[in-house]
């Protein structure tokens, strides 16, 4: 994909008034980001606004201990609001975040310096930005409230459920592991194993070596909470 | 206290331009609040930007049943520029405010439209609707890691030594009830309650109808994970 093809599943770009599509060309430079790329570590100064194009970053906090969880990932047509943030506000970027997806990532890439002006200068590109953030901030109180209200076994179910059934697709089987759960929902592996494998007995899923099929769906969705 | 008093409190008034500066002097409705009342409820969003003069809101998640947990405290001198983000999106607010119990709510009460405006026509302003976001979207991150990894004796711990030591006024005795302990940090109360009577037993406070008083700070603070 050229710069404008990725730009181009972006609203504000779409929207942009043909002086400023060409100037923001100008500036891009698109990038391939393979398989566990660290693109930020935590305090790092941000030296880039990126646009992905394809594929996904995985946006986490690490505590001491190694355990990691998940703050959000940054998908296909989407931008790190946290980047964006701490350029405006000229601040570090206060998580780490990797490339975690078997397409590596494609992203057009943008000078901070030239992404704040056009935040300043630009009602489409500021609206753009102050939209990410507000909706951002709501997904991180979603997961507050999931982190403390929700039971961990429906915790797991409903993220496998996304995955089997997430985003249009509809697959039996998924590629994860047990630790790949657990640094998603930010628990420990010994837990996912031993709630995996009470799902296993109940007959909801299948276990395999890095991999998890789905047996039963309507049980899987019991244990989600999901039905009545 | 007249409107410019009141609004000299707010670093974004007293570093304002001219223009800007009286603009918020000539708008704006001064309005109070009992302690206790409702703000607004989830999925409301607020009518009015409030630039806070004394007295705090609570801004919280509630769960179906009766548990809590506290989101972050607007406090005087404080401006809240959250709600706002819900208008620019034209999405509902994820959570509820009530002002805090031990105190009316004064302040000045902007239109968001108004807002919105000023955010659009002076970079002064808009400066600071993006510091405070990015503000509140550290908080939210680092009540995620809190969340996730740090045990519920030493949360409470460092809550209390927090109430303890507010403001930078040593107070020996807060007057809290083991709910509202709970509330702010997305407990049940049995759970607080349980580890309370544990640092009682230990000596570093004693409870009574109520009231915490702090008898032994340094085991507190070791609760807390504070010391060596």
């Amino acid at each position: 994909m050229d710069a404008h093809e990725i730009l181009s599943q972006f609203e504000f770009y779409r929207n942009a008034h043909d002086t400023l599509q060409s100037e923001i060309l100008t500036h891009s430079r698109v990038t391939m980001l393979e398989n566990g790329t660290e693109i930020y570590r935590e305090g790092e100064v941000c030296e880039r606004v990126a646009f992905v194009g394809d594929g996904s970053i995985r946006v986490f906090k690490r505590h001491d201990t190694g355990r990691e969880i998940t703050l959000y990932h940054v998908r296909q047509s989407e931008s790190c609001i946290l980047t964006a943030s701490c350029v405006l506000t000229g601040k570090r970027y206060p998580a780490t975040a990797v490339v975690e997806s078997e397409n590596s990532v494609e992203a057009v890439l943008i000078p901070p310096s030239k992404f704040h002006g056009w935040v300043h200068s630009e009602p489409v590109v500021r609206n753009y930005v102050f939209g990410l953030m507000s909706q951002r901030i709501a997904d991180m109180m979603a997961l507050i409230e999931e982190i403390t209200f929700g039971k961990m076994d429906e915790r797991i179910a409903h993220y496998l459920l996304e995955k089997f059934t997430g985003e249009g697709t509809y697959l039996r089987s998924i590629h994860v592991t047990h630790e790949q759960i657990a640094d998603e929902l930010g628990t420990a592996r010994e837990v996912v194993s031993r709630l995996l494998k009470e799902f296993e007995k109940s007959g909801a899923l299948e276990l395999g070596r890095g991999r998890v099929r789905m047996v039963n769906e309507r049980l899987l969705r019991a244990f989600a909470g999901e039905l009545v | 206290m007249d409107r410019h008093q009141l609004l000299s409190q707010f670093e974004v008034y007293a570093t304002a331009p001219r223009e800007l500066r009286e603009a918020m002097l000539a708008s704006g409705q001064v309005m109070q609040l009992d302690g206790g009342a409702r703000v607004f409820s989830e999925g409301e969003g607020c009518q009015v930007v409030p630039f806070i003069s004394s007295g705090a809101v609570r801004v919280f998640k509630r769960n179906g049943a009766r548990r809590e947990v506290t989101l972050y405290h607007v406090g005087a001198g404080d401006s809240c520029v959250m709600t706002m983000s819900c208008i620019v999106n034209g999405c509902a607010y994820p959570a509820s405010a009530d002002v805090v119990l031990t105190a009316p709510l004064v302040f000045l009460g902007y239109s968001p439209a108004l807002m919105l405006n000023w955010i659009e026509q002076f970079p002064h302003m808009r400066a600071h609707y993006q510091k405070m976001m990015h503000k509140r979207m550290l908080h939210l991150f680092g009540l995620i890691e809190d969340l996730t990894f740090t045990r519920m004796d030493r949360r409470i711990a460092s809550f209390l030594l927090q109430k303890f030591s507010g403001g930078g006024v040593f107070t020996p005795s807060v007057n809290i009830t083991h709910e509202q302990i709970a509330d702010e940090l997305g407990s049940a109360r049995e759970v607080v309650s349980r580890l309370l009577k544990e640092f009682e037993r230990s000596g570093a406070v004693e409870l009574s109808r109520g009231q915490v008083r702090m008898t032994n700070e340094n085991m507190l603070r070791m609760y807390a994970g504070q010391s060596q």
